[in-house]
């Protein structure tokens, strides 16, 4: 075994020790990174989840117009005519009230559908606009919703527009929560680690004058924060997925109400890692950071 | 081996400690550094073992200025420089085989050597007995000897002692002088401040006298 390899397993069995030499301080500060480190995982799990069931959505505006209760052929022969000669309009799609029922008893709410004595759905198109502009589209929507055959217009994609857009905010909330609980993460780490130079102050002042390197005396610290860091980003992973399952416990009735399938991913092993190796680089650079600071203030 | 030439030495309270001072020590000489009180005898020791840098002059060991080195370098050099201090500077929350055992972890040798040398310094210095005791329960010569056998465990080319006997009564004083003489015997360069010239007409060591942080002819 080279003396480098012994120099590390010397380190680490350092490390493990000074992990249980005080076992409420240690149990502490991993319950602080654990608590800590667990919020922004838990919301970028939240907020992916989200994200991915606003992908599915397509965000290309289309205009919906049903047509009243009472309209016929005539009518919609009418409302084909005036269609054709609307400058903004890529495709029209006419959905007649048959078609519309079958779709909705796809969906599951069949059942629902076969209680009805009659067809209480209209007629309906669904229009592609050539043009996307916001005041483009209002134009269009203005000038379909004075159509006298017409009952409502809507804007497809308005909700789905705004679920993205709430998504993209959720997301730089992500980051700068992420940041700020990171910084404090750093300080709560180098504090620990500051406080244990201190307690050792004694034997790395000996240890320097009798050959220690600031690798040697650095490396049972980095250890020790790396310790710290695997159990408290253990405890976050535990955390996060209880609070997905509480989530999904919550809005399980929600998603029953709309007949979907959704639900929130649990923490796999590759974001399990990514936290715990995000935690060990932030316990390294706060190790690092508290012995480079303590050694400069000790003799030479 | 080792090379001091015109070291000057001043504190930041304008106390000068040493002016002017020039020698040179060769590999395996026994050196005793003399003089009263405030002499400089410590200052000398901690420019020679790099603990403090002078205020202008040089010290090298082995041709290394002991001024340019970084951290680093000087940890190393230290590897083969074995520290007896005065206060001792033991760890007293460990036993007398963990105090010994230190640099060798410091140099990663392997668990099974560690036990052997070890043991063979404490048994050098009359401790092998005590190797479980922790350094409270020692009385102060065998602290001063488990300082001695943390200092000679990993074989040093060199060994400093800063005042080794000046808190211990005559017998146990010259137990240790005849260990520094038996390490010097098998090539160890000694280097040894005191203040107590019964062992210098003893030994016949070179001596260097230091007189008011000058070195006298």
């Amino acid at each position: 075994m080279s003396a480098w390899l012994n120099q590390h397993l010397h380190a680490l069995q350092i490390a493990w020790q000074r992990l249980f030499t005080h076992p409420i301080g240690s149990l502490f500060t991993i319950l602080v990174i654990g608590l800590v480190a667990s919020l922004p995982a838990f919301a970028y799990l939240v907020v992916n989840n989200v994200a991915g069931l606003a992908g599915k959505l397509d965000p290309e505006p289309k205009l919906s117009f049903y047509l009243k209760t009472n309209a016929g052929e005539a009518e919609i022969t009418a409302v084909k005519e005036r269609l054709n000669a609307t400058a903004n309009i890529a495709n029209a799609r006419f959905v007649s009230k048959e078609a519309a029922l079958t779709e909705l008893e796809s969906v599951g709410i069949a059942d629902v559908a076969k209680t009805l004595e009659q067809n209480p759905l209209p007629h309906a198109f669904v229009i592609k606009p050539k043009s996307i502009e916001p005041a483009a589209l209002d134009e269009l929507k203005k000038q379909i919703a004075s159509w006298a055959e017409v009952e409502t217009v809507e804007l497809d994609s308005d909700w789905a527009r705004k679920l993205s857009a709430f998504v993209e905010f959720g997301k730089h909330a992500v980051f700068f929560l992420t940041l700020v609980l990171g910084l404090a993460l750093v300080f709560v780490m180098a504090n620990t680690i500051r406080l244990q130079i201190m307690n050792q102050r004694e034997e790395i002042e000996v240890s320097r004058l009798i050959g220690a390197t600031p690798s040697f005396i650095r490396r049972p610290f980095l250890y020790f924060g790396i310790m710290q860091a695997i159990l408290g980003g253990l405890l976050a992973i535990g955390l996060v997925a209880l609070g997905i399952y509480g989530l999904n416990q919550a809005t399980e009735p929600l998603v029953k109400l709309y007949a979907g399938e959704f639900s929130f991913r649990d923490p796999d092993w590759k974001f399990g890692a990514a936290i715990i190796f995000a935690l060990m680089v932030l316990a390294m650079f706060s190790a690092g950071l508290a012995v480079r600071r303590t050694l400069r203030s000790m003799a030479r | 081996m080792i090379d001091v030439s015109s070291v000057y030495k001043r504190y930041a309270n304008g106390f000068e400690a040493l002016k002017n001072v020039s020698f040179n020590i060769a590999q395996g000489e026994m050196v005793f550094l003399t003089g009263d009180s405030g002499a400089g005898k410590s200052t000398l020791l901690k420019l020679i073992a790099g603990i403090e840098l002078p205020s202008s002059g040089n010290v090298e060991i082995n041709k290394q200025n002991l001024t340019r080195l970084r951290p680093a370098g000087l940890a190393v050099l230290r590897r083969n420089i074995g520290l007896v201090f005065q206060d001792h500077k033991l760890l007293f929350d460990r036993t007398v085989f963990d105090n010994v055992v230190l640099p060798l972890y410091i140099n990663g040798y392997k668990p099974s050597d560690m036990v052997r040398r070890v043991r063979a310094a404490l048994d050098k210095v009359g401790l092998l007995d005590r190797e479980k005791a922790f350094p409270i329960a020692l009385s102060g010569g065998e602290q001063q000897r488990l300082c001695i056998a943390r200092a000679v465990v990993n074989r040093p080319t060199m060994l400093i002692a800063d005042e080794p006997t000046g808190n211990l009564d005559a017998t146990h004083g010259a137990a240790i002088f005849e260990l520094f003489h038996s390490f010097n015997q098998v090539g160890t360069t000694v280097v040894v401040s005191t203040h107590d010239h019964t062992h210098i007409e003893r030994l016949k060591p070179r001596v260097l006298h230091l007189e008011h942080g000058r070195l006298a002819q």
